[in-house]
């Protein structure tokens, strides 16, 4: 019985070790299986979120280009972006691509960013993380549909590529052109409900902007106009 | 507990179903009912979880210790609901992404824990399996009636399909208080038809009994 008690104990810790090393080998091996699925699936969605910025590009024709500039915390990168396989010669630059973020309401957005070869035009955004408010916030990423359930069944439904509506509003704008008026921004098609979430997409694209500009030294942001920037401002609504 | 095989597996529809009788697991219930979308790949994920817990519960639960049988299911279930997100993320990102923070939060979730503790260290392999099925499913039923209630007036949708063209969407019922005030209604409606059940038990059977 002494011995027992005393044994207790070990059979306790030996008990929950074995099934800690278990779970873990169980982990690993799933993990070894779904790995290169993970990475390949991070790799088509950053893929995707450049040709969506580009829509001329071609899918083999992205340079990653690696600063010296720092954003973020991290080392900050830009895609060069060309309309054919890199290893063609007689590809084009027809601009570049990075990535931005802003603080929304309940997350921090992150938008990724094509801008023409002068850095003078925002080719189309692209917003690749957000939590926003379902049904608020983040209606921002929000594909206008036209399909409706009968479509299914009638053949003569219309098959139209959906298009995101708020994002596509920034394709072929000109970043001066994105100027603040009052607590939001010039001619920007806000979210119903969700003042905070609009400015920081438009706080995001022109992070990236910026970001890109110094890093480069290409299409100067005036450092008077980022002054006056709208901030996410803690109010009633989103 | 010599019930049946086939109550084991039906209980969790009607009977202990478990966000509508037992009350379990109602964080993600409400997160995640936005649309029926999301809460069929929640409620699958809940299932695979549920039954592979259960079975792995049930076949150590006179190996383990009862003083740490507690971090030892809560190991089982982490594992479980690992390897779901792993595939998840792997072959299904867009279902990852829309559930966001509540499929790693499936380890907390009280059902599983609850089924482990209550049921699967208590009986045998196949009344375990079935058990969890059963309440998987039934916690799948629910999710999904909620959504679709959720998705048809918040959303105007259902599946992702536009109902009435040109329907304006009470965008409440897509935020939190639309997903306490249809959860309150269902479990009232609920309760009410079962406890007129339980009165008209009552008022037939006493007089039986006088005579």
């Amino acid at each position: 019985m002494k011995a027992e008690t005393k044994e207790q104990p070990l059979v306790l810790v030996v008990v929950l070790a074995v099934v800690c090393a278990l779970a873990g080998l169980a982990l690993g091996f799933v993990y070894q299986l779904t790995g290169p699925s993970i990475h390949i699936q991070k790799q088509k969605a950053d893929r995707a979120a450049l040709l969506a910025v580009h829509p001329g590009a071609s899918p083999e024709g992205l340079k990653l280009v690696k600063t010296e500039h720092e954003a973020h915390g991290e080392q900050f990168e830009y895609h060069e972006v060309y309309d054919k396989p890199l290893d063609d010669d007689t590809k084009e630059l027809i601009g570049y691509a990075c990535e931005g973020r802003a603080q929304g309401y309940s997350s921090t957005i992150v938008v990724t960013v094509g801008l023409s070869p002068d850095a003078s035009t925002i080719t189309g955004i692209k917003i690749t993380a957000q939590q926003e408010t379902p049904g608020l916030g983040a209606n921002c990423e929000e594909v206008e549909s036209d399909t409706y359930i009968w479509n299914i069944f009638s053949p003569r439904a219309k098959a139209q590529a959906p298009k995101p509506w708020f994002q596509s509003q920034f394709s072929g704008r000109s970043i001066d052109g994105l100027v603040p008026e009052g607590k939001s921004y010039k001619d920007v098609r806000a979210l119903s409900g969700a003042t905070i979430t609009t400015n920081a997409v438009v706080r995001a694209t022109l992070d990236a902007v910026e970001t890109f500009s110094t890093a480069t030294s290409l299409g100067q942001v005036d450092a008077e106009t980022s002054a006056t920037w709208p901030e996410a401002e803690g109010g009633g609504e989103e | 507990m010599n019930a049946p095989a086939s109550r084991e597996f039906t209980k969790g529809f009607s009977k202990s179903n478990p966000v509508f009788v037992l009350l379990l697991g109602l964080c993600p219930t409400l997160a995640v009912s936005v649309t029926v979308h999301n809460a069929v790949g929640m409620a699958l994920a809940m299932t695979f979880v549920l039954v592979c817990s259960n079975v792995i519960i049930s076949l150590a639960r006179d190996i383990i210790p009862p003083k740490v049988r507690i971090p030892c299911f809560i190991v089982v279930i982490a594992t479980f609901v690992t390897i779901v997100e792993l595939v998840m993320q792997a072959y299904m990102p867009p279902l990852y992404k829309s559930l966001g923070i509540f499929v790693p939060l499936i380890v907390v979730n009280c059902i599983i824990l609850g089924r482990a503790e209550a049921f699967a260290s208590k009986n045998a392999v196949g009344a375990s399996l079935l058990d969890g099925l059963g309440m998987g499913f039934g916690f799948g039923w629910a999710l999904v009636l909620l959504a679709t209630v959720r998705e048809i007036l918040g959303h105007g949708t259902f599946f992702g399909y536009e109902l009435v063209p040109g329907f304006q969407p009470a965008l409440i019922m897509i935020l939190p208080p639309g997903a306490f005030l249809s959860l309150g209604l269902m479990l009232g409606w609920i309760n009410w038809r079962r406890s007129r059940r339980a009165r008209r038990r009552q008022d037939t059977a006493p007089p039986l009994k006088l005579e």
